[in-house]
């Protein structure tokens, strides 16, 4: 779909970072498909995709819709207990204290970690899964979108709290079908009313996480809109606080943290109304709360008694994700985008190595490590720059007096040093195949056309694009060096239509179908990539809902993009994610309904009953003969 | 046209990302400028964070 790109010198640039690398894959793929001829045919004659699945309609419904062949289960909604003996779930009569021991709202990130520790097994494990943020007005009756700031009451207001945060909740599958032990000793909620999380790393205790709640400056209560998140070798997941600014009442220039507080995106106006019943969230009362937001928070699923820790050393700005990988010699490293226009990526190398023999050994192992910024060169070059206190500009003479402030204020520190504004890092994730990382640029439409740069190659970019970052060393599964102080990267897709620019496989108007919007990213087991999409408020300008879809990264089917999933109206689709045989297909169904009201929803998703309003779910996906997905 | 209880302009957010439209700030990279009170942007004009519509924000 490259030829009737925006800009001549748009598509010359493409062709030019696509034609080298593409001659030399075909040429290896001509040698894969000699040696293995059963492969070269797997799907439709001239389709060059190894994805055999059909795609649904490709078009917006009140009902989610998933490939032909398959089924997708709805497994757990907002409001199902999680300990046994409790109500069915009735909206009306919500509390704080009910919703702690319910599903929380809005998920997002899943993961699934396999029960016994340690094994590959599928079908029985932990959902771990992330609450980002609320709906109140499709939460609670008689609430209007333009007067609930100022209707809603404390009751509803804590109830909103307590459906923030992070569920964990033991899960088996018999047969086709996937439920929830109620019973389960592992269920767990974090809510962001009452879990005490500790603080750890450079800036723990400092001054400027210090609170009349909490004079050490090391414990914080709860997390925030937790985005997506990732899953470390040593079996803890990490969750990523992102839009951490729109909790917070009062008016940041009044305090000593203004032009940190303005950085972060706070302007004194918060889209809840939390500030009218908690000081806390009134930065003019509580001037540091949010400094001790915006962090990537570690948690153990396997122990319910564990103290979640935010890991201060992974600085502090709108983290998307938070995703492990480790190098050949046991160096953990962990990518984070900065889900913002024009923020940045940034990746963490830890100091001390991985103990694969000694779980409890690497809890730790985030504490220490040097936190780095991106800079993408137009010739094709990344350059990891170091955020170190104290080397280069990073000295108190700029107001950076430790490497605490240094984590603290972690997007001026990034800003210093040149790193590359993006087009909103939303997922990036490391192939477990070839070892090379996909960074998901979603969109960002205040990119004017002098500021185009290789790496976000259109102006107004209303669909967003896929970069391939590789290390020194990818090419087969864990012989990349991610911890190298330099990368190559390339183009992997520009969304959108062909009318806008796009750049897929050229038989994705044949074979496939065009995405908007891509946000989070997974693989299968044979490394292809799976793409959940958000389209925002756009989903109904563009025509097309959003879902998951995937497409080939090597061979002769790379870039051509398939759809296989759709979400209901005004949905998004959020963590995907499989089980290790790659049956199951996990994905989180967020704010179906969204910009409607409990009184009166766009729809009623997953349950279609006239007294329930729409529920976020996580849907479990499966092929209708249990082989594996794709 | 709206003033917050400081007599400033008032502020506006999207009810779908908590995107804040400041009048003081204006949307310099939307090609609006300072001093643009928010009943005053252009009907089409949409969130610079999630494009949602004019209508999605609250006060």
């Amino acid at each position: 779909m490259s030829a009737r790109s925006t800009s001549p010198s748009l598509s010359e640039l493409i062709d030019a970072r696509l034609s080298r690398r593409e001659v030399v894959q075909g040429l290896l793929a001509s040698t894969a498909f000699a040696a293995l001829p059963g492969a070269a045919f797997a799907g439709t004659m001239g389709d060059p995709s190894t994805l055999t699945f059909v795609q649904p309609s490709h078009t917006i419904s009140p009902d989610q819709a998933v490939s032909p062949g398959h089924a997708a289960q709805v497994l757990v909604r907002w409001g199902d207990p999680i300990e046994a003996g409790l109500e069915p779930f009735d909206p009306r009569r919500l509390t704080a204290a009910g919703q702690e021991k319910r599903f929380g709202y809005n998920n997002d990130f899943l993961a699934f970690l396999p029960l016994p520790v340690g094994s590959t097994v599928s079908d029985h494990g932990l959902l771990c899964a992330n609450f980002e943020y609320t709906n109140p007005e499709l939460m609670f009756p008689g609430l209007e979108i333009k007067t609930k700031l100022e209707t809603m009451t404390r009751e509803q207001v804590d109830a909103e709290i307590a459906a923030h945060g992070h569920g964990i909740v033991e899960i088996r599958r018999e047969g086709d079908t996937w439920s929830v032990v109620e019973a389960s000793p592992f269920n767990r909620r974090l809510s962001a009313l009452s879990t005490r999380i500790a603080l750890s790393g450079p800036a723990a205790g400092h001054p400027r996480l210090r609170t009349s709640a909490d004079p050490d400056g090391r414990t914080v209560i709860g997390t925030l809109n937790n985005c997506s998140g990732g899953v470390t070798p040593w079996g803890t997941v990490l969750i990523a606080e992102e839009n951490i600014d729109t909790y917070f009442g009062g008016d940041p220039k009044k305090t000593q943290e203004a032009a940190n507080h303005a950085r972060m995106g706070l302007k004194g106006k918060s889209r809840y109304a939390w500030s009218r019943f908690h000081d806390r969230f009134n930065v003019e009362k509580e001037p540091n709360e949010p400094n001790r937001f915006g962090w990537v928070v570690e948690i153990d699923p396997y122990d319910p008694t564990f103290t979640p820790v935010k890991r201060t050393a992974l600085g502090r700005f709108k983290h998307e994700a938070a995703t492990v990988v480790v190098t050949p010699d046991r160096k953990v490293v962990v990518y984070t985008g900065d889900d913002e226009a024009f923020e940045y990526l940034y990746r963490f190398v830890a100091a001390r190595k991985y103990d694969p023999t000694r779980r409890q050994a690497n809890f730790g192992l985030l504490d220490e490590g040097t936190l780095s910024v991106a800079r993408f060169d137009d010739e094709g070059g990344l350059v990891w720059l170091p955020l170190v206190f104290g080397q280069g500009p990073l000295i108190p003479a700029n107001g950076f007096n430790s490497q605490a402030d240094v984590v603290i204020e972690t997007r001026r520190a990034a800003d210093l040093l040149g790193a590359t504004p993006m087009d909103r890092p939303e997922d990036v994730e490391a192939s477990p195949v070839t070892g090379k990382v996909y960074m998901v640029l979603t969109n960002n439409t205040k990119r004017p056309p002098e500021k185009v740069s290789r790496a976000n190659p259109r102006s107004d970019n209303r669909h967003g694009h896929i970069l391939e970052l590789i290390p020194p060393g990818a090419g087969k599964p864990g012989t990349a060096h991610h911890d190298a102080e330099r990368f190559r990267w390339s183009v992997l897709l520009l969304a959108g239509a062909e009318k806008d620019g796009a750049h897929y496989h050229p038989k994705t108007a044949q074979y496939g179908q065009w995405l908007s919007c891509p946000d989070n990213i997974t693989f299968d087991r044979k490394g292809r990539l799976w793409i959940a999409t958000d389209q925002g408020s756009a989903q109904a300008r563009h025509g097309i809902p959003d879902g998951i879809y995937a497409c080939d990264l090597e061979g002769e089917g790379r870039a051509l993009v398939k759809f296989f999933y759709a979400v209901p109206k005004d949905a998004e689709m959020c963590g995907p994610c499989f089980t290790p045989d790659g049956t199951t297909l996990f994905a989180a169904v967020q704010h179906p309904g969204e910009d409607s009201t409990f009184d009166s929803p766009s729809t009623r998703w997953p349950d279609f009953k006239d007294d329930m309003p729409p529920r976020p779910s996580v849907v479990a996906i499966r092929r209708k003969d249990g082989r594996p997905i794709g | 046209m709206a003033r917050d209880t400081n007599g400033a302009l008032a502020l506006w957010v999207c009810n779908r990302c908590g995107h804040v439209y400041s009048p003081a700030e204006g949307e310099p990279l939307q090609g609006i400028p300072p001093g643009v009170p928010f009943e005053l942007l252009p009907e089409d004009w949409l969130c610079p964070h999630c494009g949602a519509p004019h209508s999605l924000f609250i006060h």
